[in-house]
């Protein structure tokens, strides 16, 4: 993508005086190389740029020192003021929304200047608690959070770890114990026994009576008996009828009691059950309170850990059959591995505790930044391991997400990685509003997958949350969202780049310094200071700011570093800093390289020596990524007789934007303004940007293209060892653009392959001067007279450095000196007038124009 | 006589499971026949005994069958004992048939309609002399004399199996409970049988010495030693004295957590009437021998 870069001009004026540094008329009036009038480094053209104003040196004679080791190393935030005093108040401010957003067009950078700013004040703020999940004993899908004094999450944790090693040996050897064998077996006995002694009993009874009680299959029974057996039907019906009533009578009366026994039977299970609990329970109480007498002291004073601990005691009497199962056994040989732990759920594992925060130590509050901010590690998870074909979960399956760690200090969060992670965004905002940590389950139900959920009591969120990120975003988010204004009310707008002046140069270097120190790097000399700072200038692409993106400078001074320790050099040179920024460049211009190449081998047709008409150098930036580099473009214009129409052929092929189409407007309104006053512009005009196989858009190129229109009317040669760029006004003032430093340079590079000759140079707006930070190699060209840099205000300054002739300004007579370029072309524009003025002629005007246009 | 089997290595004889109708079958039961049956190399009869005065009781029109929950009290007639009697006699069936598949041994299956003894007394004179007697039903504490009346009656058998109503435990090593100095060779052989037969678990055999007095204890320890060829003397263990108390012989065994006992009937550790402290101690099958 190919695409020049359009500024607005500061000057507020738009009228100039074109004739102020013309010569004479139809005469060379500038030797391009200096050599004819070398006066003050420009040959007395003040539109010739001298070295020194090619690159702003550093000048640090303000600050004493030799290498960084003398000064006072600093990392905080240069020039930032505004930007640390809003995050300051933000993360100070105790009502609620009182969240930052800090904008910033390097986050990476920013975030570590955001950090180091909030860990000094989280330095001030007491340590948050420590936050544990455990298991909720009335509701298993509930788990319970609960909260501990900063420090102290961890230790509670390993004492109820020890609490259930030390049962799964007590509590079995209670159960093993003789005494309780003895007491167990007494009880069974006393129960079973009274149970077998009540059917004894009545069997007794019936036998006394002559009855016999017998089991049947499905029950009992009753039959009249003689000499212990059974008598048989035929025997009892000889029995006298008396008796034969008493046996019925006494059979009746004895079913009756068996039924009421029977009937008593479940009730005494259950009693006997009853007790049998009571007692297991009583011995296991006995082993559980021995157990849990030091982590009661330990943790008494702590409430809600003691209103847990009394829950446990009781959980753990009623379920310390847990601890007699093969599961207790086997879990203290599998510790740690997970899913073994899984498998402790039904047994030990609900005595466990999930430590989901725990402070470091107990001073200052948590600054965390979230690298990855996908909703899972961001908002906590609860994890899921598969069993019997279902995925399942518990409390200790609960993943803390970096809100938790956060949680009573400060988190920093990339917005343009929160919001291109799904649901991240909305949770968090849910969790702002809400004030509590909530752990959901996003997606849960979106698979076949049958999983479990557990639904964790939430945890109560005091946090400042600070999103990075650039002003789009800060802008879609306003825009989009209404919630985003009332939960980042604060906006701390980092600067990229910072005033050059004395103060910034020292903290800058102060910078470097800390820079140094911190990545044990070796000191930076005062020159290689001076380099990073002039470095610095031209990142900003301005002699009068510097870039101090964090991430930048400390990438560049530690590679500066590695160089210098390469040498085994104690210090680090200017040398260092060149070559660091060289290797940087290396690595990332191949691109460029092969674009260099293709004009080396003419594969690219750009002229660089001799004149043409209709034919100007401009020039445009690529920016590829990281890599950004300016190169020239072959711009064309043909002219012909025609009704007022242009064909910008970029346009109509649909390859540029719509501020190059602006441009060309503006050109065409200049021209019909500056010749065409008081007769129709009988102009058609065609023009192009030749080779140009991509997409172009700005204005930067408009005045290029007004130069290769004026040339084509005017017949005029064009020098094409001059590249242009620059945007015009309607009256020819020429507006600075942007990517300056890359265009001369890419220009450059193209002639220095073929061999500089002296004659080839840039022109470039005037206003555009004080962003020049080019390379050392130019200004030394330029200091030699091989090359040169030409500032102009207006389009007549230009035409007379592309052309060699005056531009020539409007008489009070409305005409044009004689032989000047504008004559020239108002010439061509007269006779164009006059056909168009004679009505035999208009057809071949509109055959002319096709479908170009209309101006 | 099981004995004598055991030492010959003869190896034959047949394991008779007595199952009654009216009396719930131990699953302990089904569990200690098979044990034998492996150990002796022996077939396995279930002998389902159908109790004639079980129908004798359905001719009297007043005589009620009360539920085991006692919430139904019913008339009982020939065609509903008989209904029951096929549909234990069916899971008798297939429990023993699981056994012989699991054993791979032979399982024959019978049915009679008799009283207990008699039928087992006709099952054991058809099929040998060597034949154990296994009880289905769990003992209760009044069953003592039943027991006798099993040895007294059923000649053509060398000893009678049955077990408590908490027997479950099947590891562990085989005890052989000696009271008197005659059986005791007898009681510890029958003992290393059964060991024999269960390899995989290791279980080896302690004589539980069991006496009056730490003289009668003395005594038996001394005749013990003596009634083994060096080398061969199994592990010996004495009970404390029991001054004729069965629950101390019962606590005895129960503190070694045999997975079977041997013993003989009629003394402390099985008395010929009260079983109470068995039935409270006794986790594992008891072997009586003749």
């Amino acid at each position: 993508m190919i695409f020049g870069l359009g500024r607005k001009k500061d000057k507020s004026s738009n009228e100039t005086s074109g004739g102020e540094t013309k010569s004479t008329a139809n005469t060379k009036s500038t030797s391009l190389n200096g050599k004819s009038a070398p006066a003050e480094g420009n040959g007395g053209d003040e539109r010739k740029l001298s070295a020194s104003q090619l690159r702003r040196k550093a000048d640090l004679s303000h600050i004493a020192f030799k290498t960084t080791s003398d000064l006072d190393p600093s990392l905080e935030p240069i020039g930032q003021e505004r930007a640390l005093r809003a995050l300051e108040f933000g993360a100070s401010m105790p009502a609620a929304g009182y969240n930052v957003f800090a904008l910033s067009s390097d986050p990476s950078g920013t975030a570590i200047a955001v950090r180091q700013q909030l860990e000094k004040l989280a330095q001030k703020a007491p340590a948050p608690d420590d936050w544990v999940y455990v298991q909720n004993f009335k509701d298993a899908n509930a788990p319970k959070s609960m909260r501990l004094p900063a420090g102290r999450a961890l230790a509670f944790a390993e004492a109820m770890a020890e609490v259930v090693d030390e049962l799964s040996s007590t509590i079995p050897a209670a159960f093993n114990s003789e005494d309780y064998q003895a007491r167990a077996r007494a009880l069974e006995s006393e129960h079973s026994g009274a149970h077998d002694a009540q059917l004894q009993a009545l069997s007794h009874k019936a036998a006394e009576r002559g009855i016999a009680l017998l089991r049947t299959p499905m029950g009992f029974t009753f039959a009249p008996m003689l000499e212990g057996k059974v008598v048989k039907p035929e025997a009892f019906e000889a029995m006298p009828p008396g008796m034969q009533a008493d046996v019925r009578s006494n059979i009746e009366t004895l079913q009756l009691e068996l039924e009421a026994l029977l009937l008593e039977a479940p009730r005494l299970e259950k009693a006997k059950r009853r007790q049998l609990r009571q007692f297991n329970k009583e011995v296991a109480l006995h082993a559980i309170d021995a157990a849990l007498v030091d982590i009661v002291s330990q943790f008494g004073d702590v409430d809600a850990v003691s209103s847990y601990l009394s829950e446990v005691r009781e959980d753990l009497a009623d379920h310390a059959s847990l601890f007699l199962t093969d599961n207790a056994a086997g879990a203290e040989t599998r510790a740690g591995d997970q899913f073994a732990d899984l498998t402790r759920a039904a047994s030990l594992r609900r005595y466990m505790v999930n430590v989901v925060v725990a402070q470091k130590t107990t001073k200052g509050a948590p600054v965390v930044e979230a690298i990855n901010p996908n909703y899972g590690s961001l908002m906590g998870r609860s994890e899921h391991l598969p069993q019997l074909g279902a995925f399942v979960t518990d409390f200790m399956l609960i993943k803390p997400g970096t809100i938790h760690k956060a949680n009573g200090g400060y988190l920093v969060v990339d917005a343009r990685k929160l919001l291109s992670q799904p649901f991240a965004w909305e949770a968090l905002k849910r969790s702002l509003q809400s004030g509590e940590l909530h752990l959901e389950h996003p997606t849960e139900n979106a698979g076949a997958v049958q999983i479990q959920s557990i639904d964790p009591e939430p945890i109560p969120l005091e946090v400042k949350v600070v999103l990075i990120g650039d002003r789009g975003i800060y802008t879609q988010l306003s825009q989009s969202d209404p919630e985003f204004q009332q939960l980042f009310k604060v906006q701390a707008d980092f600067s990229n780049a910072v005033p050059r002046d004395e103060e910034m140069v020292r903290a800058f270097a102060e910078l470097i310094a800390g820079l140094a120190q911190k990545n044990a790097l070796a000191p930076f000399e005062r020159d290689a200071v001076a380099a990073l700072v002039e470095h610095a200038s031209r990142l900003a692409n301005d002699q009068h700011k510097l870039v101090v993106a964090a991430s930048q400078i400390e990438d560049l001074t530690s590679e500066a570093g590695y160089w210098a320790l390469q040498d085994d050099r104690e210090t680090t040179t200017r040398a260092d800093v060149r070559k660091a920024i060289a290797e940087k460049i290396e690595r990332i211009d191949r691109v460029r390289d092969l674009d260099q190449e293709s004009f080396e081998r003419g594969l690219i047709e750009v002229e660089t020596e001799g004149e043409k008409v209709g034919q100007v150098n401009g020039l445009s930036v690529l920016q590829l990524g990281e890599l950004s580099f300016g190169r020239p473009n072959r711009i064309t214009a043909r002219t012909r007789f025609g009704a007022g129409r242009i064909v910008d052929i970029e346009r109509e092929a649909k390859l540029s934007g719509p501020l190059h189409a602006k441009g060309v407007m503006i050109l065409w309104s200049y021209l019909a303004g500056t010749f065409a006053k008081d007769k129709p512009l009988a102009l058609s005009a065609s023009l192009v940007f030749e080779q140009s196989y991509g997409g172009i858009d700005g204005d930067s190129a408009s005045s290029a293209e007004l130069y290769a229109l004026i040339s084509a009317l005017s017949g005029v040669q064009i020098r094409q060892g001059i590249a242009i760029t620059g945007s015009v006004d309607q009256f020819g003032e020429v507006q600075a653009v942007g990517g300056i430093n890359e265009k001369i340079e890419g220009f450059f590079d193209v002639c220095n392959s073929r061999g500089l000759n002296g004659d080839q140079g840039v022109i470039i707006p005037k206003a555009n001067v004080q962003h020049l930070m080019l390379r050392e190699d130019i200004v030394e060209a330029v200091e030699e007279g091989r090359f040169s840099v030409f500032a102009v205000d207006t389009i007549e300054d230009g035409v007379e450095l592309l052309t060699g002739v005056a531009a020539g300004s409007r008489g009070t007579d409305g005409t044009f000196p004689k032989g000047t370029v504008f004559a020239k072309a108002a010439e061509t524009l007269a006779t164009y007038s006059h056909r168009a003025n004679n009505p035999e002629l208009r057809g071949e005007a509109k055959a002319a124009n096709g479908k170009g246009a209309a101006v | 006589m099981i004995g004598h089997v055991a030492s010959t290595h003869e190896g034959s004889g047949r394991v008779v499971l007595c199952l009654r109708a009216g009396r719930p079958a131990s699953d302990a039961a089904f569990d200690a026949a098979a044990r034998i049956a492996k150990a002796f190399q022996s077939d396995i009869e279930g002998l389902f005994v159908e109790e004639r005065q079980l129908l004798d009781l359905t001719a009297y029109g007043f005589v009620k069958e009360t539920s085991l929950s006692g919430g139904i009290t019913r008339p009982i007639s020939t065609p509903d004992i008989e209904r029951q009697f096929e549909a234990a006699c069916r899971a008798m069936h297939q429990r023993l048939k699981e056994i012989g598949g699991r054993l791979e041994t032979r399982v024959l299956a019978s049915t009679v309609r008799s009283d207990p003894v008699p039928a087992l007394a006709q099952t054991c004179a058809a099929a040998g002399p060597w034949n154990v007697i296994v009880r289905g039903e769990a003992f209760q504490p009044q069953d003592g004399l039943a027991l006798g009346e099993i040895l007294a009656s059923v000649r053509d058998c060398t000893g009678l199996v049955t077990v408590g109503p908490k027997a479950g435990q099947r590891e562990g090593r085989i005890v052989a409970a000696i009271e008197d100095p005659e059986r005791m060779t007898g009681l510890v052989r029958t003992a290393e049988r059964l060991a024999a037969g269960e390899p995989e678990s290791a279980a080896g055999v302690t004589a539980l010495l069991i006496g009056d007095d730490h003289q009668h204890l003395q005594w038996l320890d001394e005749q013990a030693r003596l009634a083994f060829p060096a080398g061969q003397v199994p592990r010996i263990v004495a009970a404390p004295p029991t001054r004729g108390e069965p629950g101390v012989a019962a606590e005895a065994i129960r503190q070694l957590g045999p997975g079977f006992v041997v013993a003989q009937y009629g003394g402390v550790t099985v008395p010929y009437d009260d079983l109470s402290a068995l039935t409270v101690g006794l986790e594992c099958p008891l072997f009586l021998v003749r």
